[in-house]
């Protein structure tokens, strides 16, 4: 149980045939889907920097002590975001086990003494303040205008969100009001989820958050426990799975699309075309991408797909510790996500992940960037 | 070491480092690698071949950066080795003598889509996923192989590669019309009409010195832009499916059904190729299910054209029946039709139904054999797979008619055991031989093939080969070794 070790996914590993399917985003439609899918892939074009297919061969190098650490290598394995498309494209026994291959390769790096200084930094902000910003903790409950201690659900607001992007929480908080849904929050005492330390390589440091948080929302007695985030809730429901916490089964975990799907009525139509950026925590990873549609429909949106949508789209540029260790390439990334979204001639970009919300507005859009919650508030 | 095999290979001796300073004021540094794990993805692919490493990775962009990079290469005496998406199954692009390494995938325009005279002209980063969505727009088509979406479709063309439509228009090196290459000693060349007018359009009526880059597997030159035939994509199809007990029913079934030259596609597999995945190891086939399935791919622009195809196929299956033939109608699954008509695929391209769970080896004995010819091979290369406990996975295809066409068996083995690796490399060659005796060829020979088909080429061929190879290439600096003769 928890996270595997390199050594335990050698297996896997070896079923990936080097075959380059996972290179670029296709389907065949009709009408066909050509695009590129790899972010650090679509940047530094070496084979070594793209698709899964470069992971699989880091990970035989590793493994069988072929090739050692360098700084390019260390830079081809922290580069990638982690978004999940080459795994998307894969059809080999390889699939299942990409994911787990990067992060458990950087766990290798980190135990090697290769981790970045920005992500270290990363990691101490966690174990020091609870939270990857290096804020104080009682700055998460600053977005609150009132108190939270309903018995209904628990909203685990975020770090991103609750120190970086307080108006989705606030829209939340509003929303869950005007929908009569009692919730609480853990505030002050809610640590970070792990997500961005599973994604680099720090481990020792994510599993000991992931125990934290597990004892406290246990200590709220509420089973049901959604998420605005798509990172958190992809770490909630699939990493802490692996782990056999006490009381964990217990729990149900929700994104907010998830949750609040069935319970929104019609509403006033908003009357925007708009189009939707699929977060990878949200998408690929946890399979969520007809519910945040169904909210936009029933909130009179039209929706504008971008050719890259559902699992084949593109990643905003700041999963996978990019985005701490890398802002320039983050930003690059998200250039290319927005400039494909403005190319529809849409309003806005509705997405459901503060990271997302916040890197896609980094790239300075000419159109405005909501997270889906902002909408749903909107609406009521 | 590389993947547990030792660094093999009479590597040339040359200045590393002032060839990769010439490199870094040619490309810019962003576009220029030697270090060992970027070299290392470039060392191996999914054959059997052992992995060599080369010294210097550089990613071109442009005509004329290839033709400083060649003019450098030849006074460093330095190997070059063409590579595009890495995706073929000889080995092709693992450099025999190390050497520089040039990836061509920053080279992705497509330059023209001629719709109205049909042809494509394309630079070799081009994929076929990104063919097949231009060409789509504008109601065209290609000869989508089965391999990946992100493979090459130059590369693809000019090593001899085939397409869903090889029935209908042969390889799909016999579709290119027009070429642009670098010399090894850096001069420009435009072959065909391109070379005369300007015109990508047609190969013909000039002197077809296309053939001098075509097979021969990045020896000879670069190959930077190649015009292709396009067609129209037809409104109307069927996939028609039978099977036989045996292959000898289905290629007297196949050569008959094949004359009318109707079927865009005309192929059957052994009831092993037909298992998703290749079963690995071997085990046996169940007695009560045939042994070969074919599927033709019938197409038409009106309902009668394909109704009128759908006949000659009838009449054709009604003759071999007459005549005491185990073949049948046989329904395929609706997936695995889908898989015959919905290319480039992802499915089949990416190796899932040969090699899913096998460990991640996948090779061939691909060969270009006569027709009738093939039951003999067949019923060989059977007991020598059996033998050596692997799947008698194998295809035939027929190419423009019934004279000959493709005979391989896809063979999957696990690279984390060097003797499964070394069974499958055995089983392969021992095939190879077989085909050879038969009057087969084999297609994008790995370096094992090569030696087999030398010894049994004529002498006049082989020199005239190591003549053209010494006139193109003076220093015998491109992908040096992997012709063999030089």
């Amino acid at each position: 149980m928890g996270f595997k070790t390199l050594e335990e996914l050698k297996d896997a590993v070896y079923m990936c045939t080097y075959c380059g399917t996972c290179k670029v985003a296709y389907s065949y439609g009709p009408p066909p889907l050509f695009a590129p899918i790899c972010p650090q892939g679509n940047t530094f074009k070496f084979d070594a920097f793209l698709g899964s297919r470069s992971k699989s061969a880091m990970a035989k190098a590793i493994l069988n002590k072929e090739v050692d650490w360098s700084d390019t290598m260390i830079k081809a394995l922290f580069t990638c975001n982690v978004c999940g498309g080459c795994e998307y494209q894969c059809q080999t026994d390889f699939k299942p086990e990409i994911l787990n291959t990067i992060e458990a390769l950087r766990y290798e790096a980190v135990k090697n003494g290769k981790s970045l200084k920005e992500h270290e930094r990363i990691s101490q902000n966690v174990l020091q303040f609870k939270n990857p910003y290096g804020e104080s903790p009682e700055k998460k409950e600053e977005w609150m205008v009132k108190k939270a201690d309903g018995r209904e659900v628990l909203y685990f607001v975020g770090c991103t969100a609750a120190l970086r992007e307080p108006h989705i929480p606030k829209a939340t908080a509003d929303v869950f009001d005007k929908l009569g849904i009692e919730f609480t929050v853990l505030g002050k005492d809610e640590v970070c989820c792990g997500s961005p330390l599973i994604r680099i390589g720090q481990w020792d440091v994510a599993e000991q958050v992931m125990g934290e948080n597990i004892d406290k929302i246990k200590e709220t007695g509420i089973k049901d426990v959604v998420a605005t985030c798509a990172g958190c809730y992809k770490t909630l429901s699939k990493d802490y799975a692996s782990f056999e916490f006490p009381g964990y089964d217990k729990l149900n975990f929700y994104h907010i699309t998830q949750f609040l799907k069935d319970r929104l009525g019609p509403s006033a139509s908003l009357g925007m075309k708009v189009t939707y950026h699929d977060p990878c925590h949200l998408g690929r990873h946890a399979e969520i991408y007809e519910e945040p549609r169904e909210i936009l429909n029933k909130l009179g949106i039209e929706l504008i797909e971008m050719p890259r949508n559902r699992g084949n789209s593109f990643c905003c540029g700041a999963g996978g510790g990019v985005k701490g260790a890398f802002p320039d390439l983050a930003i690059q990334t998200s250039k290319d996500r927005v400039k494909e979204a403005e190319s529809l001639g849409v309003e806005a970009i509705v997405t459901s992940c503060p990271f997302c919300v916040r890197n896609l507005q980094d790239a300075q859009p000419s159109i405005p960037v909501y997270d889906i919650m902002e909408l749903v508030q909107r609406s009521l | 070491m590389i993947n547990g095999y030792p660094l093999s290979g009479d590597v040339m001796s040359w200045d590393k480092k002032r060839v990769y300073r010439r490199l870094v004021d040619i490309l810019g540094d962003e576009w220029v690698s030697d270090d060992e794990f970027v070299r290392y993805t470039y060392s191996y692919d999914m054959s059997f071949v052992d992995p060599k490493m080369p010294d210097i990775i550089a990613l071109p962009e442009t005509v004329e950066e290839i033709q400083a990079i060649m003019k450098m290469a030849n006074e460093e005496k330095v190997p070059v080795i063409p590579f595009t998406g890495g995706t073929n199954i000889g080995g092709l692009c693992i450099p025999e003598k190390g050497g520089i390494i040039l990836d061509l995938k920053r080279m992705n325009k497509i330059v023209e889509i001629n719709e109205e005279m049909r042809y494509a002209v394309i630079e070799p980063g081009v994929s076929h996923a990104q063919l097949a969505d231009a060409l789509y727009e504008k109601g065209l088509r290609f000869g989508w192989p089965v391999g990946p979406p992100s493979a090459s479709v130059l590369a693809c063309a000019i090593n001899h590669g085939i397409g869903h439509l090889t029935g209908r228009y042969g390889l799909n090196s016999q579709m290119i019309t027009s070429m642009e290459v670098i010399l090894p000693t850096g001069e420009l060349v435009r072959l065909g009409s391109a070379g005369i007018t300007g015109s990508w359009h047609s190969l013909y009526p000039v002197p077809r010195l296309d053939g001098l880059f075509i097979g021969t597997l990045g020896t000879t030159g670069i190959v930077t832009k190649l015009g292709i035939v396009v067609s129209g994509i037809p409104d109307y199809s069927d996939v028609l499916t039978v099977s036989a007990e045996n292959v000898e029913d289905m290629t007297n079934y196949m050569i008959r059904w094949g004359r009318y030259e109707a079927a865009d596609d005309l192929t059957a597999v052994s009831w092993w190729l037909a298992q998703i995945p290749i079963p690995y190891p071997y085990k046996p086939k169940p007695d009560d299910e045939p042994e070969w399935y074919s599927y033709s791919v019938i197409t038409g622009f009106t309902e009668k054209e394909l109704e009128a195809k759908r006949e000659m196929w009838e009449m054709s299956l009604k003759k071999e029946q007459e005549s005491g033939s185990s073949v049948k109608e046989y329904e395929y699954p609706e997936e695995a039709k889908k898989a015959r008509t919905q290319l480039p695929s992802q499915i089949v391209g990416s190796t899932k139904n040969y090699a899913k769970s096998a460990g991640g080896g996948i090779s061939w004995p691909g060969t270009f054999t006569p027709a009738p010819k093939w039951p003999e091979a067949y019923n060989r290369w059977k007991e020598i797979y059996i033998r050596r406990n692997l799947s008698p996975s194998v295809r035939i295809t027929l190419y423009r008619g019934t004279h000959y066409g493709m005979l391989r068996a896809m063979t999957p083995f696990d690279k984390r055991d060097p003797e499964k690796i070394k069974n499958a490399r055995d089983a392969i060659v021992e095939a190879l031989r077989v085909a050879l005796d038969v009057g087969g060829i084999p297609y994008k020979p790995p370096l094992e093939f090569q030696e087999e088909i030398y010894k049994r080429a004529d002498t006049g061929y082989v020199e005239l080969l190591k003549k053209v190879k010494d006139m193109l290439d003076p220093n015998n600096i491109m992908n040096p070794g992997k012709l063999l003769v030089r």
